[in-house]
């Protein structure tokens, strides 16, 4: 049987992965002569080339990071070794029920010179906002941790890019392409930033500019599009007879009374 | 951690309902110690926050007792009383420049404006606030702590109904007496408009309203059933001309409600013109009577901004997210430095001299009125004038001036 009527939005948004894996991407000058690297994102992805000169510290995966007592054993096996130490927080803090203990864990490292820290949050005003949230975030939110974070923080701001490649065959799959990049640094290009990163500690000169780009599924976009086009046009239709029926039945009444 | 909130009251106010909302998740949430204490004493009832069960209050006395991590002045009088309370540091919740909110030749006004150079960490609701305090104070840290919602409360609409017909609902809520608040000027412009519209005035003062009378008049309310007449409602009309951040279009459009409002400092904050709701001009009773007007009979605009008011509502923090930023910044301001004193002193000190030269042509001409009248007290003093400052108050002597009243009026016209 035809099954037409698929999600009417296009979830998870097609550009997600490529996007979180940027963020491992502008940490990775740091995390690359880090002699160990903390990986608090949520579902860390990181991508294989993304590695630390030591070691990658593993913390468990059922570690509440809402918990001061967790988070005390995570700090405890971070400064178990010398050296400098990188931790990296994608995707993790919008997701918590509290927020507190975490971000005064990584200010606390960064201030104490214990480590250098990158962490993202997501731009709410202009993203989805799923079910799966301790918080939401954006330019406001992120101002106010701005002023919690210490002295030197570096912030960064994640954007959505458009673009279009030509394509001669199948010999083009993972060539490396030289891009122009056309992006505005004014105010106004809040609206197309989809995350804000900031990186504190003693080497967060070391958060660099990164980019990528991959094929989108216009097809599937489309095909949302219509569903919805097709859906409003059958209601509109809808309403029209019905209102139709209301005047009529209105007529009738008038002259029978 | 131990934490001191000075409030002058616990009487209905916008202000100190933030205040005790972070009070109680301080201590509910986040294991703080929380005490509010009031820097005056009561002089009339106080108003039954919900938020207020569990808190701890005392007396400025009882608070001076006591030693605190961080005592938080809330509001410009009660820094008199901050260094009063024992604390390791001291800091002070901006939530308006309250000296905006006095008239040029009140002497509140430099007295606000003065606190603002005291040694003190800032902590401020608004980033066009925090914004000035840094430019101001550029030695002193200011945190940002936006103001929450109550979701529980104003809870999200999770589906929006669509007012095709009606007259539009016009909800205009403040105190009709304190100017800024623009009461007067919300009620003349729905009395400009020419659409049908239901307008109902959320005031404790039903009788201050003046000629342009609303459809209906209710208040106080609690939050809740402001929460149940905003859900009734299609738009808040808020016409302020001095505010922080007001809170009453956002919890507006928590229920559903767009809103027609001023360029006033703060609604930029969430407000948006064309997108969820709409932004008049100052002094603009015809204007903003016709932004009313189109949203009465555009109703594919109503619901697309009312559609966009929610949307702007679910993205914005809970009261449980305010108040962990809010512990955040106590914790900084609790573990950081002092604030330099010599540089506060020296504001305070510019601030001084300033208000002295203001207020000194002021006083002088006072004292130069003074002195004339005195002369003319002494002249009106002398037997016969003042026998006959005496008989006015008379009957024979008001019979005798209006006698030489009309003897003068016939004397002129012949």
């Amino acid at each position: 049987m035809l099954n037409w009527d698929g999600p009417q939005s296009a979830a998870p948004r097609p550009a997600e992965r490529l996007e979180r894996e940027l963020r491992y991407r502008a940490a990775a000058p740091l995390v690359a002569t880090a002699a160990l690297w903390c990986d608090l994102s949520h579902a860390p992805a990181a991508p294989e080339d993304v590695a630390p000169a030591g070691r990658a510290l593993e913390v468990d995966p059922q570690a509440d990071l809402t918990r001061d007592e967790d988070l005390a054993l995570i700090r405890a096996g971070l400064l178990a070794e010398d050296g400098e130490r990188v931790v990296t927080c994608f995707d993790t803090i919008e997701r918590l029920g509290t927020f507190v203990p975490l971000v005064r864990l990584l200010t606390g490292l960064a201030e104490h010179d214990e480590a250098t820290v990158v962490l993202s949050v997501p731009n709410d005003d202009v993203l989805p906002v799923d079910g799966d949230r301790g918080s939401v975030w954006g330019p406001g939110a992120f101002e106010e941790l701005r002023r919690l974070l210490p002295a030197g923080a570096v912030l960064a701001r994640q954007a959505a890019l458009v673009g279009s490649v030509v394509l001669t065959g199948a010999g083009d799959a993972g060539r490396t392409l030289a891009l122009s990049l056309d992006a505005d640094d004014d105010a106004g290009a809040v609206a197309t930033t989809t995350h804000l990163l900031a990186a504190f500690g003693p080497r967060a000169d070391g958060l660099s500019v990164a980019a990528a780009a991959g094929t989108a599924d216009v097809a599937a976009e489309r095909a949302v599009t219509r569903r919805r086009e097709a859906r409003l046009e059958q209601a509109e239709a809808a309403v029209r007879t019905l209102t139709a029926e209301v005047e009529q039945l209105r007529a009738q009444a008038r002259t029978s009374a | 951690m131990k934490v001191c909130f000075l409030v002058n009251d616990l009487e209905l106010s916008g202000g100190v309902g933030i205040v005790v909302e972070h009070a109680r998740r301080l201590g509910d949430h986040h294991g703080f110690d929380v005490t509010l204490a009031l820097a005056r004493p009561p002089t009339s009832a106080i108003w039954r926050y919900e938020q207020l069960a569990g808190v701890h209050v005392a007396s400025l006395d009882e608070a001076r007792e006591l030693h605190f991590d961080v005592v938080v002045a809330t509001w410009w009088e009660t820094t008199f009383s901050l260094f009063r309370v024992p604390a390791k540091r001291y800091a002070y919740f901006v939530q308006s420049l309250e000296d905006r909110f006095y008239l040029a030749d009140e002497p509140d006004r430099l007295g606000a404006a003065a606190t603002l150079g005291l040694p003190v960490a800032f902590i401020t609701e608004a980033r066009w606030i925090a914004e000035t305090l840094g430019q101001l104070r550029p030695d002193a840290p200011c945190y940002l702590v936006r103001n929450g919602i109550d979701k529980e409360i104003f809870g999200v609409r999770a589906a929006l109904d669509v007012r095709n017909d009606g007259p539009l609902k016009i909800l205009v809520e403040g105190n009709p007496t304190v100017w800024f608040k623009g009461v007067g000027t919300a009620l003349a412009a729905t009395s400009a408009m020419r659409e049908p519209g239901h307008v109902t005035v959320v005031t404790a003062l039903h009788d201050e309203l003046g000629e342009d009378a609303p459809d209906r008049v209710v208040g106080p309310l609690t939050q809740r059933e402001m929460a149940e007449l905003y859900t009734d409602s299609d738009v808040v009309l808020k016409l302020s001309r001095v505010e922080g951040m007001f809170g009453p279009p956002l919890e507006g459009m928590h229920r559903g409600a767009t809103c027609v409002v001023t360029p006033v400092t703060g609604h930029d904050e969430y407000v948006r013109h064309g997108w969820n709701g709409l932004v008049c001009d100052w002094d603009d009773v015809r204007g903003t009577a016709r932004q009313l007007d189109l949203l009465a009979r555009d109703r594919a605009l109503l619901h697309f901004l009312r559609g966009n008011a929610v949307d702007t509502a679910r993205r914005w923090p809970t009261t449980e997210q305010s108040s962990q930023m809010m512990a955040l910044a106590l914790r900084r301001i609790a573990e950081g430095p002092a604030p330099d004193p010599h540089a506060a002193s020296l504001r305070v000190l510019d601030d001084l001299r300033a208000g002295v030269e203001q207020f000194r042509p002021m006083l002088l001409e006072n004292r130069e009125l003074h002195r004339k009248m005195g002369r003319v007290n002494r002249v009106l003093g002398m037997p016969p004038l003042s026998v006959a400052m005496r008989m006015r108050h008379r009957r024979s002597g008001r019979l005798a001036i209006r006698l030489v009243r009309g003897l003068l009026g016939r004397s002129r016209s012949g």
